[in-house]
């Protein structure tokens, strides 16, 4: 059976930032679907089914869609809502576009969302498996350093290529009024002499926490022949793992899961070399030292060659294959939302509509999810209709 | 969204549900045998021979039941090493860790999978991958997770301790 | 348990694990007490370096939703997943957590004083409708009457099947589900809107023209027995006072022993599956499914069965 085309003809999102004290959790939801609907020139009338996002534990709340879902226009329509942990956003978004493209509906909204300053984020992370892994709770930030240390000691990375991950994040961020976290004069040595978490993590190494929403909206059929720029969907792969951190073997250097999906989607897609064949991507990088290891899984570069790449500056604006030029989740990371936000990046890139940060000729661009400790969503969009 | 400070509304509810989780079979059979015999033991895959810990009822790689058990050696590799500069709260006493704390991934002698958890060591600084370590277990086992304290760091791998490894 | 049930599932279809392209779950983290419940059971499922996604609510959601990846053309054969572990929770004190913060939940509402609210408000309709006081003197079963009673009561459980691209055997013809208003006080508890909503849309995508024509059996969800007369009435099969003087029955089934919620729905397409299997010639079935505060999300599947083997 030949898949319906359909494409994503709006995003919209709220400023994201540390804490959005004035409004509640739907007003927020609401926010990011009015700028999308605005964005695709739609009403709430138009939309026929929605897929909502969000991780209820770090807020607390059990099952939020049933009080948010009103906030985004789902009163008396069919809504689901997805979560799958860090993918969740990704995940939401290729629900959706499947939903779609199933021709049962024309016309859905994703909205992910998350309000972590509501919450506790430690609780809500370390209830993973009560038996085993919420007594050694010792967090994202430990976890991460541990694979990162089998990482840098098998590819020899350094801190300073680690850095100039983050410094094209913060710089990247400052030309994005989305963007919690901004810094045009950010420097390697700032990075460096900001405190260190866990060997060799530093500070601005890591992703924030943010309050924070974005919604896309998915067309098929007639529907998509009003728009200039549409970012069609072209493929996805899904790849989830084992549960505990330690049945990973080498799991950052290894990420079997990104590995697969991303060959999966090339092998659709019909790409043989990604860094000459893709524009731009938006990639889940939680943690500076995850984009680098991340450019070997998705093949941008030769196993170890890493390193090499950020510093030749290919994935900067302006460069080969701008990596994140939304400033990514290095600079905004409300969770359940992260993944939708890195697809809007993607499609306005393909919309032209990025503003200070579109990457001349974006035709074709790459997005990649990141959730538990490997597990994988990738997802391609073109401006070329399938 | 507005950017000022002024003031908000908040509504203050605290979290106070619980729950009581059955930790399942293959569970209770590694704690009984903790408890029993003060050691760790490993499911194994009859399919791809992969030794799990924590053990687990099912081998996702062969999507196949697992039934045998395996014991483990006291001992153990650190594969993967951090030295933790932030604050934690001990699970155990509910009072921040002392910092700087070691983490490490652990690869217990017999078993193919490893365990995060706390290294004790003197000086975290020397505490490199390839290191041995030995499991410490609480002295009177309750049958849960905090039965295993922590590793205690015993430094390079010596021909006596590589030999134990199976 | 989830890997019994995939287990005897897979078994049933007479295929093996390989030949799962992709999973579909059903469950909800504050149920079961985890920050993302499929994560402790991504092995038990078989979804380790597979395409699995997880719908929060109940497994007719996922089952929907595995039926729209198969019909996009992405994917041919989907294994859907749901389970409830209600013992480990106080599922009560968890259900005041998806009451809105800002006002239901801090009057402490809970999912049985919303049950409870509207078996009042549909004890309160049939009054007014009939002028009788006594509801007992309306229902087909005299133990309705108790509004505490009726309570059908919640479990453990975990149940799989597998879809897949078809037109023989058993066909999910339609399905629809709706969400509808979250404040209480926003809907006429004696009706049920989303409901009436889900199953025209049901009906529409399996090309029915009468929405009752043909169904044999309906397969209920339900927390009390009480909502049947107006559910009944909301999917068409009868009027509200003629659902009070004769339903349940054979055609309309209620599972007395219990539910695991998330799970329920997919027990009840499990059973009506069962039923059609056993059926000679012809035949259809309805599968009703529900979560949230007095039924606030809504899913109706429509089965039918060419009689042929499957
Ligand atoms: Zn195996």
């Amino acid at each position: 059976m030949k898949a319906r085309p359909v494409a994503i003809v709006g995003t919209g999102q709220t400023r994201h930032r540390k804490a959005r004290p004035d409004v509640h959790q739907g007003e927020m939801v609401q926010e990011a679907v009015n700028l999308a609907l605005l964005d695709a020139d739609l009403s709430w009338d138009d939309i026929d089914a929605i897929v909502l996002t969000n991780m209820e534990l770090f807020e607390g709340r059990a099952l939020p869609d049933l009080w948010c879902s009103e906030f985004a226009g789902g009163l008396g329509k069919p809504v689901m809502k997805v979560a799958t942990g860090g993918t969740s956003g990704t995940s939401g978004a290729i629900a959706g576009l499947l939903q779609a493209a199933s021709g049962l509906f024309d016309t859905v909204l994703v909205v992910g969302w998350e309000k972590h300053s509501e919450g506790s984020t430690q609780t809500g992370m370390s209830l993973t498996d009560p038996a085993w892994d919420r007594h050694i709770a010792a967090g994202a930030i430990g976890n991460f350093a541990l694979s990162i240390s089998q990482y840098v000691a098998e590819r020899g990375v350094t801190g300073e290529q680690a850095a100039m991950v983050a410094v094209k994040a913060r710089r990247n961020g400052a030309l994005n009024p989305n963007a919690h976290v901004k810094d045009a004069g950010i420097t390697v040595e700032k990075v460096l002499a900001s405190p260190m978490l866990a060997e060799p993590v530093h500070l601005l190494d890591m992703c924030p926490q943010s309050d924070g929403a974005a919604a896309l909206i998915v067309v098929g059929g007639d529907k998509t022949r009003r728009y200039k720029n549409p970012a069609w969907f072209r493929g996805s792969a899904t790849r989830h793992d084992q549960p505990y951190i330690g049945d990973h073997d080498k799991r950052m250097v290894m990420m079997r899961t990104l590995r697969s999906a991303a060959q999966e989607v090339y092998r659709k897609v019909g790409i043989g070399d990604p860094f000459k064949e893709i524009d731009i991507a938006e990639i889940y990088e939680p943690v500076s030292y995850a984009e680098l290891a991340w450019y070997e899984a998705l093949g941008f570069c030769a196993e170890g060659d890493a390193g090499k790449l950020i510093e030749s500056g290919a994935t900067q604006i302006g460069g080969d294959l701008p990596v994140n030029p939304s400033g990514g989740v290095l600079c905004s990371n409300p969770v359940g939302a992260t993944g939708v936000i890195r697809v809007a990046e993607a499609a306005r890139q393909l919309h032209l509509k990025a503003g200070d940060y579109q990457v001349d000729g974006a035709r074709r661009a790459l997005v990649s999810g990141y959730g538990v400790y490997t597990w994988s969503d990738v997802l391609f969009f073109s401006a070329e209709r399938p | 969204m507005q950017e000022n400070n002024s003031e908000y509304l908040f509504s203050s509810i605290t979290m106070d549900l619980s729950w009581n989780t059955d930790v399942g079979e293959t569970m209770a059979g590694f704690f009984q045998r903790l408890k029993a015999e003060r050691r760790l033991y490993g499911t194994r895959c009859s399919n791809c021979l992969r030794v799990y810990l924590p053990p687990r009822p099912v081998c996702g790689n062969c999507w196949q039941q697992m039934n045998d058990w395996v014991e483990l050696g006291e001992q153990g590799t650190i594969v993967g090493k951090t030295v933790c500069y932030y604050e934690i709260l001990d699970s155990m006493t509910g009072k921040p860790r002392t910092t700087p704390f070691v983490l490490g991934l652990i690869q217990i002698d017999g078993a193919d999978t490893t365990l995060n958890h706390f290294v004790e060591t003197p000086d975290p600084d020397h505490v490199s991958i390839g290191d041995r370590v030995e499991t410490v277990l609480r002295d009177t086992l309750q049958g849960n997770v905090g039965d295993i304290v922590h590793f205690q760091w015993l430094g390079p791998p010596t021909t006596s301790s590589q030999g134990s490894k199976k | 348990m989830v890997y019994r049930a995939v287990r005897a599932c897979l078994d049933d279809a007479s295929l093996t694990m390989p030949e799962i392209e992709a999973v579909v779950t059903a469950s909800a983290d504050l149920w079961d007490g985890k920050t993302a419940s499929n994560i402790a059971i991504t092995e038990a499922v078989g979804a380790v370096m597979k395409a699995e996604t997880r719908i929060s609510g109940d497994g007719l959601l996922a089952l929907m939703h595995g039926a729209m990846m198969i019909l996009s053309g992405h994917y041919q054969r989907v294994l859907v997943v749901a389970h409830g572990k209600c013992s480990e929770a106080d599922v009560d004190a968890v259900s005041n957590w998806c009451f809105d913060p800002v006002y239901q939940q801090t009057l402490g509402v809970t999912d049985s004083q919303a049950l409870s609210l509207q078996c009042q408000a549909i004890k309160m309709r049939a009054a007014e409708m009939t002028g009788e006081e006594s509801i007992g003197a309306l229902v087909r079963a005299p133990s309705w009457s108790d509004s505490c009673g009726l309570t059908v009561r919640q479990g453990d459980g975990a149940c799989a099947v597998v879809i897949e691209a078809g037109d023989d055997g058993i066909v999910l013809e339609g399905f629809g589900y709706d969400l509808d208003a979250h404040y209480l006080g926003d809907r006429d508890l004696s009706r049920c809107d989303g409901l009436a909503r889900a199953a025209k849309r049901a009906y529409e995508m399996a090309g029915l023209p009468d929405s009752q024509t043909d169904i044999n059996r309906h397969y209920w969800s339900l927390r009390a027995a009480l909502q049947l007369p107006p559910w009944a009435e909301a999917i068409g099969a009868c009027s509200f006072i003629e659902g009070l003087a004769t339903l349940p029955n054979e055609r309309h089934q209620i599972q007395w022993s219990g539910l695991p919620p998330f799970a329920a729905g997919m027990q009840r397409l499990i059973a009506g599956v069962k039923d059609l299997r056993e059926s000679p010639g012809s035949d259809r079935s309805l599968i009703h499914g529900c979560h949230g505060p007095a039924g606030q999300m809504q899913a109706v599947c429509l089965l039918h069965s060419d009689g042929g083997p499957c």
